[in-house]
């Protein structure tokens, strides 16, 4: 189905962001999100990098900063009787002097999230490439190699790798048994295909309370109430190849009421999409009960419809919340 | 070198000449290379080779021959392609997922080529080596749309939630498709039923279909007459022209000599129906069972006060008068291996499993002791009096106590002694678990019950022949089943248990039933 401006007061706020990308939005709206709990959250387009803590570990003699710009030539400009460490390859250190091993950590948050942060000194402004079982996107690196994401767990025994520009990878793990507490779906593409998901919780109506999508995406402390569902997006860079994923978390386990969520893809038609295929993924709970994956193409209307979107409701399947 | 003889082909060969011609020469040798045929190649399904050659048109299998001329398929690239067409209401959700089922359990991998909601293709490719093995083209519209599509010869697969009329079967089997009522032409992927919805807020929990009729007929037009508050009725149905319609204007609306009344909101899909009145506490709608959404299912009350829920149970037992078997169709030709293999797989437990676990109703046939139709019972005796005596309940329960019934059940169709579809559909089922021998060992009884109109004991003879008949026809079905491993024994107790209320046909209907009992 093709329908021109879909919602009734929420297109008119965001249909300009919309058009010019965004999934940087997104990454404040993502950022926000998890403010209050992690404080080290950084709010912009770039992965959250954790950053007093590790410097102050690594380097005793550096005091903790805010702002990491230009950070080698303010650190040679507060410390006196500070030398830069002589950086030769043999050392394998960063320009920083920090050990080029790159590590992965897998920790368990609240609302069977987890959250993944990766340490890469010797890789600063990097693309790098996250899986999770079949869940892919990318991101980049800060200015001293870290990445730092919350990311949705898919199973209880919740497996990560990150992949960096130069074809290493590393891996990590964590159990997160509460998963068994939610449903949840995603959709994944690559490049600028715009898609979002839509969930309209237990009767909700477009641009009603429980209409959950990126520019609703409500959180997981509301979750954790049984308020409802939210929107995770990830892939927090826009270039041709990069990968981006949404998903969907509705907390099964918590909302006691029975219903049914339904679920619809969104494809917005611009001038990059018009006449184009989109090739994509959805992830969703198969007949045994596990996340299983399937390839999308989305054949776009043609380039005179652009402005309006493509609404697809079978993609991803309805969520049927049984009384439990 | 030999050439081979007409009559030996011909005992390989299959008619139906729907493939264009391809118009190459070709020549097929055996494997030892001592026979050898040539001809113009019609079509290739990646299995079979189909020949035009001067014994007349062959079909041979291609895993026994090689094939030599420019007109030979590339048989390490050869796509199995073929079309789903018809019900919306299947086509979206249920066939999918069983594609998706196929594929995972034939090592293949899916992709799926997106139009909108009702025009898509999938790609199944092995998981191994990445090649394309087939392409399934989604169109879906009506049962209407996708019979005539295939009568268009347009068609490989139609899905269907009414049975074909006998005018479109006859259409059918003049254009060389065969014949559509044969079971061959025919196989239930689902079971489905239709039902009435409120919103979760009304209070009204059942209806009979007398007043679901005057409802929708614009006849009763404010809640305060079935016992709800004084507020106006405002009615949601189907989209016009879709089988599950059909069926309700047919055994709801027609059967009470009513029509739609002009104030009934057609909306596009089910969803949109169950979505609309969950948000409205006065409306009520026309749905599938399959798709309630956040609505509320009504009961349908008799008015001798039986009443029926759709459930599973129920709509595999056909106990709810308006279950539906959700019917696929082939048209009398070859169809692509890869094709064949997913309507073998439809049987499947897996398939079963797949058609569960998207909220329809699968076919599995399981056993419902006696302790779960206490309500039943308990009619029997509300019903007894004057015809059925004492004795004759307590003969029944005599013998069905030690032994458990299984949702397989026959009916029969309005006013005629012939099985309905699920019916039809229940005797290969049976049959084919007696030849696995799920039942060694055990006795198997058929017991005929009649609806309550003249005499109990014509009703008990009447009933007995029914039992009898649907033995047979089981029996027949069940060719490579040892009989003397499974005793088949008929019971008749006429009107003693009836399911429904005897003042109308269609509780009469639920009422005439041979049901399957295990001990």
């Amino acid at each position: 189905m093709l329908i021109k401006k879909s919602y009734k007061t929420a297109i008119s706020t965001f249909a300009i962001v919309l058009t010019t990308g965004f999934v940087m939005q997104n990454g404040d709206a993502l950022a926000s999100r998890f403010a209050s709990d992690e404080p080290q959250a950084q709010p912009t387009g770039i992965a959250p990098v954790k950053t007093a803590e590790n410097l102050t570990q690594t380097v005793q003699t550096l005091a903790p900063l805010a702002d990491q710009s230009g950070l080698a030539d303010r650190v040679n400009s507060t410390e006196e009787n500070y030398s830069a460490p002589k950086i030769t390859s043999d050392q394998n250190l960063s320009a920083l002097g920090l050990a080029c091993d790159v590590t992965l950590d897998a920790t368990k948050s609240v609302g069977a999230m987890v959250t993944l942060e990766l340490k890469a000194p010797c890789h600063v402004n990097e693309t790098v490439t996250i899986n999770h079982q079949d869940l892919r996107f990318t991101s980049v690196t800060s200015e001293i190699g870290h990445v730092k994401v919350q990311i949705p767990a898919l199973m209880a025994a919740a497996s990560f790798d990150v992949t960096l520009v130069d074809g290493s990878k590393v891996s990590a793990s964590v159990d997160v048994h509460e998963v068994s507490n939610y449903d949840r779906v995603a959709v994944q593409w690559t490049g600028d295909s715009g898609l979002s998901i839509h969930a309209l919780e237990l009767g909700a109506d477009f641009g009603e309370r429980g209409h959950v999508w990126a520019k609703s995406p409500q959180t997981v402390a509301a979750a954790l109430q049984a308020r409802g569902g939210y929107i995770t997006v990830l892939g927090d860079i826009d270039f041709p190849g990069a990968k981006h994923a949404e998903i969907y978390t509705y907390p099964s386990g918590q909302v006691q009421k029975p219903g049914v969520v339904r679920l619809s893809v969104e494809a917005e038609v611009t001038a990059q999409t018009c006449s184009k295929e989109i090739q994509a993924q959805a992830l969703q709970s198969g007949v045994d009960g596990e996340i299983s994956v399937s390839d999308l193409v989305l054949s776009m209307p043609t380039c005179d419809t652009i402005g309006d979107f493509l609404v697809l409701n079978n993609l991803l399947r309805d969520l049927k919340i049984a009384q439990n | 070198m030999k050439t081979l003889r007409a009559a030996v082909l011909a005992a390989l060969f299959t008619i139906g000449m729907l493939a264009p011609a391809l118009g190459q020469d070709v020549t097929l040798t055996s494997r030892d290379g001592t026979v050898s045929v040539s001809g113009t190649l019609l079509s290739f399904d990646g299995e079979f080779f189909r020949l035009d050659s001067t014994y007349g048109v062959l079909t041979l299998d291609g895993t026994g021959v090689t094939c030599a001329g420019i007109g030979c398929p590339n048989l390490e690239s050869y796509v199995a392609e073929f079309s789903i067409v018809g019900a919306r209401s299947m086509g979206v959700v249920l066939l999918p997922t069983l594609v998706e089922m196929f594929a995972e359990q034939s090592g293949m991998r899916v992709k799926q080529i997106v139009q909108d909601d009702a025009n898509y293709t999938y790609v199944l490719r092995l998981a191994e080596t990445g090649k394309d093995v087939a392409r399934i083209a989604f169109r879906l519209s009506n049962t209407d749309g996708g019979i005539a599509e295939m009568l268009n010869g347009e068609a490989d697969m139609v899905l269907a939630t009414r049975e074909i009329t006998a005018s479109e079967a006859k259409t059918a089997y003049k254009s060389g498709f065969g014949d559509m009522k044969r079971a061959a032409r025919s196989r239930i992927v689902g079971l489905d039923g239709l039902v009435p919805v409120v919103a979760q807020s009304n209070p009204v929990e059942m209806i009979s279909l007398e007043n679901l009729a005057r409802i929708f007929a614009g006849d009763i037009t404010n809640w305060q007459d079935i016992g709800g508050p004084d507020a106006p009725i405002f009615l949601h149905h189907l989209p016009v022209d879709t089988g599950l319609a059909q069926r309700f204007e047919t055994n709801v609306m027609r059967s009470e000599n009513r029509n739609l009344a002009a104030s009934v909101k057609r909306h596009a899909t089910a969803v949109e129906v169950v979505d609309a009145v969950a948000r409205d506490p006065f409306s009520i709608g026309i749905t599938r069972f399959s798709e309630v959404g956040n609505a509320k299912m009504l009961a349908l009350r008799g008015s001798c006060g039986m009443a029926f829920m759709a459930t599973r149970r129920a709509l595999k037992t056909e106990d709810y008068p308006l279950a539906t078997p959700l019917l696929l169709y082939t048209p009398a030709r070859r169809l692509p291996k890869a094709a064949r293999e997913f309507l073998m797989f439809l049987r499947s437990p897996a398939a079963q499993r797949a058609v569960r676990h998207v909220g329809f109703v699968d076919q599995e046939v399981t056993k419902i002791g006696i302790e779960d139709q206490g309500k039943r019972f308990a009619n029997a005796i509300a019903a007894a009096g004057d015809e059925v005596k004492l004795a004759d309940l307590q003969s029944m329960i005599d013998t069905l106590r030690p032994a458990s019934r299984l949702t397989v059940t026959f009916r029969f169709n309005a006013g005629s002694s012939s099985l309905d579809a699920q019916s039809r559909a229940n005797v290969v089922l049976l049959s084919r678990l007696l030849e696995a021998g799920i039942f060694d060992g055990r006795e198997l009884m058929f017991v005929g019950f009649s609806d309550g109109d003249g005499p109990a004991t014509g009703n008990r003879t009447i009933s007995k022949r029914r039992a009898k008949a649907v033995r047979a026809a089981v029996k027949l079905a069940a060719t490579t089943m040892k009989p003397e491993r499974v005793k088949l024994s008929t019971k008749a107790f006429g009107e003693a248990l009836p399911m429904a209320c005897d003042d109308t046909e269609w509780g009469r209907q639920v009422n005439r039933r041979v049901e399957v009992w295990v001990k």
